[in-house]
């Protein structure tokens, strides 16, 4: 390695106290190549089945027959998805024990002093952000690189995406340049937690509450 | 944290063994006793002594323990000293001597340096040069003074056992539903509404089991182990590490574990372990985690994840965990108790 691609450690910290962090995402362009999935599992070094940040394949449509004609009417595209470090997380109200927590910059972590691993963040959180590492008997999640920021990097996951497809930033910032969309299927109702998330929408996205696909990879999630 | 007793023991650990001990309450006059007798006074009121001091006094050489009971309510000391007596049979009650008026007769008072008032023992001279004393370096003497009180008391009545000296309570110990703390036999009939000898450690039952290990991170004390051997996972409840701190059962997301009162210390050093558990379990194949085989290949919140992708769902039962959980949410979480 040489210093040449490092980012400079004397950069600013980008940790500022009520910036409500979120991630922006960009549907048109992702090709699903899970290079973001990948960079965080190396980042923090996820043990096998915790994949803080996973990308989802939705696919539907079919086909119509005119004639001796097919013609098809079919779609697919990518969601690239981890913790959206939600304006109302749902995670930190079942949490029993209070390990769910949030720094002041608004990122949510859990601390791992008091997690006692029960699940019920799991269990709630729409998104599936909580994952339980089953050697440390603890929940883990995003905490959208933290370390990586306070060295004024950006986080992994964004920094890898090689089709520029992902972004973050103070929401207030990315809701003021790429809008509030955020209910795209198969993506759950967003006025379950108000997640920290803008998406720009695919050519055939389709609303949360009106998605005719089907997850292609649900095993992957 | 204050202790007591181990400050005392350090004390003797540097002095001369004295050959007997006499524990007063700290109701009364002072008792007379010869010249080689400490008194050790009691904090409180000899009705709500542990049997802690008298086990570790004599683990640590004390030839002999002697009581002198409290003057206000002796039924209940009396009571007090017969259940000690049940499992130290050597100690007994010190007789002041009787008839003539106290005033008039000849006199000796205890010298000032043969009371010892529990709660505010002096630090041994070397200890205040830094010669060591205060925890650190290898155990001196039979007990080792590093060790929180609980656990000091356990190993003082084992090694007391193992000498023949102590008559532990037998881990069949009749256990009484009616009854929480359930009371040593003998110390019955003495009265009535004597308490037994306060427990230490909970009586934890478990009903329905999941071998989540939630109970394991949740105990403070380490009192809790999940051990995965084969195809079966056993809930052990190391006893002598518990003190009946609760966070188990209040965090159980199935309510599985109950504790109906407390184990007295005796009985946890009869028996320090107990099998609470024994789950048939595989292991998870998405998560990893051990889960009860009859579930299937998918722990209950895999099998949810997979069918519900970014579904959210709070199983029912937890909702009344969250409540009970939260109910003490004021006590501190994860704190070691020494």
């Amino acid at each position: 390695m040489t210093d040449t691609l490092a980012e400079p450690v004397t950069a600013e910290p980008l940790t500022k106290a009520g910036a409500n962090y979120g991630f922006f995402f960009d549907q048109n362009v992702c090709n699903g190549c899970k290079a973001c999935q990948i960079a965080c599992k190396d980042k923090h070094d996820l043990p096998i089945g915790v994949n803080w940040r996973r990308v989802v394949e939705y696919s539907g449509g079919s086909w119509q027959k005119d004639g001796n004609t097919f013609t098809p009417n079919v779609f697919t595209y990518y969601t690239s998805i981890s913790c959206n470090h939600c304006q109302d997380p749902i995670c930190m109200r079942v949490c029993p024990t209070t390990a769910m927590s949030r720094h002041d910059d608004g990122t949510v972590y859990v601390d791992q002093n008091k997690c006692v691993g029960c699940r019920y963040c799991e269990w709630a959180c729409p998104y599936s952000a909580p994952q339980f590492n089953v050697d440390t008997g603890h929940m883990t999640k995003c905490d959208l690189c933290y370390d990586y920021r306070q060295n004024g990097q950006d986080p992994a996951c964004v920094s890898a995406c090689p089709s520029r497809a992902l972004d973050w930033g103070p929401i207030d910032q990315l809701r003021a340049a790429h809008g509030d969309q955020n209910g795209i299927a198969p993506l759950p109702d967003p006025s379950i937690t108000n997640p920290h998330l803008v998406i720009k929408p695919h050519r055939d996205a389709q609303r949360w509450d009106s998605g005719t696909g089907h997850i292609a990879n649900p095993e992957e999630i | 944290m204050s202790d007591p007793i181990g400050r005392l023991l350090r004390l003797l650990a540097v002095h001369d063994p004295w050959e007997e001990v006499l524990i007063a309450c700290c109701h009364g006059a002072l008792p007379d006793p010869p010249r080689g007798t400490l008194i050790v006074v009691l904090e409180g009121c000899f009705d709500s002594a542990s049997i802690a001091l008298p086990a570790q006094l004599l683990a640590v050489g004390v030839h002999r323990v002697r009581v002198r009971l409290c003057d206000a309510d002796t039924a209940r000391s009396r009571a007090v000293l017969a259940s000690w007596q049940q499992v130290l049979p050597e100690i007994d009650a010190w007789q002041p001597p009787t008839a003539r008026p106290r005033r008039w007769r000849w006199h000796r008072p205890p010298r000032a340096d043969q009371i010892l008032r529990l709660g505010s023992i002096p630090l041994p001279r070397r200890a205040l040069l830094g010669v060591g004393l205060l925890g650190g370096g290898p155990p001196r003497g039979p007990l080792n003074l590093s060790l929180d009180e609980q656990t000091r008391t356990i190993d003082a009545l084992r090694l007391l056992a193992d000498q023949g000296r102590a008559r532990l309570v037998p881990a069949t110990a009749p256990e009484l539903p009616s009854q929480p703390t359930s009371a040593p036999a003998a110390s019955a009939p003495a009265a009535p509404a004597v308490p037994p000898e306060e427990g230490t450690a909970a009586r934890l039952s478990v009903d329905g089991c999941v071998a989540c290990g939630v109970c394991v991170q949740a105990c403070p004390n380490g009192a809790l182990v999940l051990d995965h051997g084969g195809p079966a996972s056993v809930l052990r409840h190391l006893r002598q590490n518990c003190h009946d701190e609760g966070a188990c059962v209040r965090l159980c997301p199935v309510g599985a574990l109950s504790s109906t009162g407390t184990i007295p210390i005796t009985e946890v050093a009869s028996q320090p372990e107990n099998d609470l558990a024994r789950i048939e379990t595989g292991r998870c194949e998405r998560c990893g985690v051990r889960h009860p085989a009859s579930e299937g290949r998918l722990c209950r919140t895999c099998r949810y994840r997979r069918e519900h992708a970014f579904g959210s769902s709070v199983p029912p039962e937890v909702l009344s965990t969250l409540a009970r959980a939260r109910s003490r949410q004021d006590r501190p979480q994860k704190t070691r108790i020494m």
